[in-house]
């Protein structure tokens, strides 16, 4: 950052610059922290979860007014809510609404249709948390995805990264528009509360619990009810394991849910863009390779090159 | 002294084997095998070994008759109120279907287990495996109220709404592929008021929408004549009472007319006599003519029949008369008029005179 006038002031030759950049940017590649973005494993084996029962499910929203009513949203009054006329268009959670009830057909009872509860999955290895160039999202060890209103400078980047696409924006706002998202109720649960949701339904289609458990349960209830379940239980595995999991009484794509790999959605983007910056080799390499090709470009002129 | 110490030790081993033989005070039905619920073959009080709730079917038969009428759901804390469970109407209706172990799940033999002696009040809790009572409750009647109702509204068991009772088919003509006589028609009412027939003595394997679902919420009334069922199963329900009856008896060109006493049997029932079943008069399974004459039946009706319970209180000229004195013809249902013995100064000028006839 030093300009060019304060160099010449100083005496400084623009070999001698290139000589200190040099070995400033090789004095801060001892600096673990920097080089060590990825946040570190605060994964408690005990941390909660909440296990999405989509078959029992009964679709009377009761969980949305829940969240509404806890997280300070505007809401109608819950009779309102027994409108099943909002199933005919699919929704997304936004910022008025952090978590939100579609519905698909049941092929198996065409009168008792599919509701799926959506949310944050509160992801055990969060792309969010990765593409956050601030640091404002974090993983807490309860197994809440939260973010730091404080530190949020609006970028953006969690919407883009986030593989369930729920972060939401209030772009509505225009200072100071804020990041909404479901934030498992951090703030309840420290208060041993449960989550809003969980505690709302009517028909404990949300079971709140130790993740570990939650998945016994899940393994054990489709081991029970082969015909009710197909084998598989969304969220054990999606990107390296999400806090909230699912089952459900048909493919999970059928009901939209995204087909992700095993691996948490951070390891790509982490890749390329730590990759750029690690251990600072990549830039004292560029820098050194430009200062190499001035230095002998330099040689070159001082001895043969025209004047 | 050794032989003391011996003894000692062989008393206290008999007492200790004694003690486990010990009969248990509610002896296990030999019906429910021990391990459906327990790991071991030999649970004890303190370790019962138990297995996790598999929500095991026990289909012990159980009878509805003894069955509680209502029953209150719910602590009424939460948003809604509390739900009067209409726990007798809905264990008849089980009968037609999968009976008390519907929902009874857990039936180990003894009394019948309340829902809340396994699944727990409160939501936030320890063990996970099975539901909490409210979510056991709404897991249990959600289910078969949507399938039919088509809608998950809370006031349906919360409020006071009424749901109505099934829209009962009076008659059903069916036709069959039987070609001396096609149509068949079976007087449903009949069977369930008249013959006082249990839905569940015909109705077996039966869903919940099977009744609710038709002729309501807007579903297609039922149609006037339908396609029966496949001959063997259709018959197999009526031949339990039809089994000396010929083909005729039922099958016949053109829907039947129900049942009517007056012009099969030539004496026309009254109201009162109507409601009753057939068996309460015909009893012994025969449909002979009776004895028309009231005390035939009514044999015991004297010093317990208080005339005042009609409306009129008898003074003491007329307690002293006979029925057929101002009821003739058997007509108790009518109220007889004064002027039928009075003439009409009556009840001006009291006790007035009697005219016609005695």
């Amino acid at each position: 950052m030093n300009s060019s006038s304060g160099d010449k002031e100083k005496g400084l030759t623009r070999r001698a610059f290139i000589k200190n950049t040099v070995g400033i940017a090789a004095g801060l590649t001892s600096l673990p922290a920097l080089a060590q973005a990825k946040p570190e494993n605060i994964l408690s084996p005990d941390r909660m979860g909440v296990l999405v029962d989509t078959t029992v499910c009964i679709g009377c929203r009761n969980c949305e007014w829940g969240c509404k009513t806890s997280h300070g949203l505007p809401t109608p009054p819950l009779e309102t809510y027994e409108d099943a006329s909002v199933f005919e268009k699919m929704r997304r959670p936004d910022d008025k609404a952090l978590t939100v009830v579609n519905s698909y057909p049941n092929p198996k009872d065409p009168k008792a249709p599919y509701t799926v509860k959506v949310q944050c999955m509160h992801c055990d290895h969060p792309a969010c948390v990765s593409a956050c160039i601030v640091g404002a999202l974090s993983k807490e060890e309860s197994g809440s995805v939260i973010w730091d209103t404080g530190k949020c400078i609006g970028c953006r980047y969690c919407i883009v990264a986030c593989p369930f696409q729920i972060p939401a924006f209030e772009y509505y706002q225009a200072l100071q528009p804020e990041i909404r998202k479901c934030d498992f109720c951090s703030g309840r649960r420290k208060d041993g509360k449960l989550p809003a949701c969980v505690e709302s339904c009517p028909a404990e289609a949300l079971t709140y619990g130790p993740r570990e458990e939650l998945v016994r349960i899940a393994r054990n209830r489709v081991k029970r009810y082969p015909q009710r379940y197909v084998n598989y239980v969304y969220g054990e595995y999606e990107v390296g394991g999400t806090s909230w999991l699912y089952l459900a009484g048909r493919d999970f794509a059928d009901l939209q849910f995204p087909k992700l790999g095993k691996n948490p959605a951070p390891g790509v983007s982490e890749s390329i863009q730590h990759g750029i910056f690690a251990y600072f080799v990549p830039p004292v390499a560029l820098y050194g390779l430009l200062g190499l090709l001035m230095w002998v470009s330099k040689n070159n002129s001082d001895e043969g090159g025209p004047k | 002294m050794k032989a003391i110490y011996a003894l000692l030790i062989c008393l206290a081993a008999s007492t200790r084997a004694f003690a486990q033989t010990e009969i248990p005070a509610e002896p296990v039905p030999s019906k429910v095998d021990c391990r459906l619920c327990h790991i071991s073959g030999s649970p004890t009080k303190e370790k019962p070994s138990l297995l996790q709730c598999q929500r095991v079917m026990n289909k012990l038969a159980r009878s509805t008759q003894q069955a509680p009428q209502t029953i209150t759901l719910g602590t009424g804390k939460g948003t809604y109120g509390q739900v009067k469970f209409s726990h007798k109407a809905h264990a008849e209706m089980g009968e037609m279907g999968g009976g008390c172990y519907q929902c009874h799940h857990y039936d180990h033999g003894g009394e019948i287990q309340k829902c809340g002696n396994c699944h727990s009040a409160t939501r936030a809790r320890s063990d996970l495996a099975s539901p909490d009572l409210k979510g056991a409750l709404h897991q249990l009647c959600v289910g078969c109220h949507k399938e039919w109702g088509h809608t998950a509204e809370c006031s349906t068991c919360h409020g006071k709404k009424n749901i109505p009772n099934p829209d009962l088919p009076k008659k059903i003509a069916f036709r069959t592929a039987y070609n001396r006589g096609s149509i068949v028609t079976f007087t449903h009412a009949d069977h369930v008021k008249s013959f006082g027939l249990k839905c569940a003595r015909c109705h077996q394997d039966q869903t919940c929408s099977s009744c609710h679902d038709s002729g309501m919420n807007g579903a297609p009334p039922r149609a006037a004549v339908k396609d029966s069922d496949p001959m063997k199963a259709s018959h197999m329900a009526c031949f339990s009472c039809h089994a000396k009856d010929n083909c005729a008896s039922c099958h016949s060109g053109k829907p039947m007319d129900t049942f009517n006493h007056e012009k099969s049997a030539g004496w026309r029932l009254n109201r009162f006599h109507n409601a009753l079943a057939c068996q309460r008069c015909h009893t012994g399974g025969k449909f002979a003519k009776l004895n028309t004459d009231c005390q035939s039946c009514h044999k015991d009706w004297q010093g317990k029949f208080e005339h005042k319970k009609t409306g009129l209180a008898l003074d003491e000229t007329h307690s002293g008369l006979g029925c057929d004195s101002c009821h003739g013809d058997k007509e108790f249902l009518a109220p007889p008029a004064c002027s039928a013995c009075h003439d009409k100064s009556y009840p001006k000028d009291k006790p007035g005179h009697i005219v016609g006839k005695g």
